[in-house]
């Protein structure tokens, strides 16, 4: 075998396992709840989009927000039109990093995922406690956090601000697989 | 008179109101409707640039069927095409005694109404269908 050919075979194979460090999520699940004395709102998101790169322990979510599932097509249709304007900001962003993380661990690992989410073109840097699990190798990332609706500049009208909490409760649960292109 | 005129159109709103609030008015897919067909089994034809005036309308796609799962309580199956391009379907609830015929690899045209695209295009309330239609 050629000195060129192994040189070869070495970069292909030191390639393939940089590209088995990633992994996706293609059906990651994000939910939210806004409770108030006047109405409780919830509404889940089935199909968000997460890739986790080992190679620097980055994670990024994205979902689209007429993604999201309600209990009234009613408060979907105020949800898309009237508050997200899913038209003009059709997706939501969170890019991070997982603090502290080795992937190699067998155990839940509770960590910290420090980033920025990007909603309604408005940036928030989050700090975000997640349970993350590496059940013989299939990982899954699971947490809640807590956020305020005045961050992302919508706009309820006085007449409706009773309906809808000012604190939004938020949970996600990602369960990952090897990246494929 | 016209102040209690006034207030039976008032109480008639509130009632409309009410009623449209408690009721899921979802837009479900019909086996029969007319729509797109986008068939993902043709080379030339990408999903992922699909005309983005299609979101919120019945489509129909065609391809080979990747997997068939039942993750967050949801069936989803999720059709490839040639170009590895994905579709992520999002099955609606009565379409679950049809699920167990379906396998990896099969052909498979499904209508729903799309959402989006993100990595994959998705397309939700999705009834499985023929083809020819």
């Amino acid at each position: 075998m050629s000195r060129i050919t192994i040189i070869f075979l070495f970069v292909c194979s030191v390639l393939s396992a940089q590209e088995s460090k990633k992994l996706i999520a293609r059906q990651g699940q994000v939910s939210f709840f806004s409770y108030t004395s006047v109405e409780n709102i919830k509404a889940e998101n089935n199909q968000v989009l997460s890739i986790i790169d080992f190679n620097n322990n980055s994670i990024a979510v994205s979902m689209l927000m007429n993604a999201f599932v309600f209990e009234k097509a009613l408060m979907r249709e105020h949800f898309n039109e009237s508050y997200i304007e899913s038209d003009i900001y059709p997706t939501a962003t969170f890019e991070g990093d997982i603090l502290d993380f080795d992937p190699n661990s067998k155990t839940i690992q509770t960590k910290i995922i420090k980033g920025v989410f990007e909603m309604h073109g408005q940036k928030e840097e989050l700090e975000i406690k997640v349970k993350v699990a590496n059940n013989n190798g299939v990982f899954s990332v699971s947490g809640s956090f807590e956020t305020l609706v005045k961050s992302y500049d919508i706009n309820i009208p006085p007449l409706l601000a009773g309906n809808i909490a000012k604190s939004i409760e938020v949970n996600f649960k990602f369960e990952y697989e090897p990246y494929e292109n | 008179m016209n102040r209690l005129i006034s207030l039976k159109r008032i109480a008639y709103i509130i009632i409309l109101i009410v009623f449209s609030c408690s009721e899921n008015h979802d837009k479900m897919v019909n086996e029969n409707e007319a729509i797109q067909h986008i068939n993902i089994l043709d080379e030339n034809t990408s999903i992922r640039n699909i005309d983005q005036s299609l979101i919120d309308e019945v489509i129909l796609v065609e391809g080979l069927v990747k997997n068939v799962n039942s993750l967050n309580n949801r069936n989803t199956i999720i059709i490839k095409g040639t170009n590895n391009e994905l579709v992520i379907c999002d099955m609606q609830k009565n379409q679950e005694p049809k699920l167990n015929a379906i396998h990896v690899g099969d052909t498979l045209a499904i209508k729903g109404i799309l959402v989006g695209t993100l990595k994959d295009v998705i397309v939700h309330n999705c009834v499985i269908t023929d083809a020819d239609e």
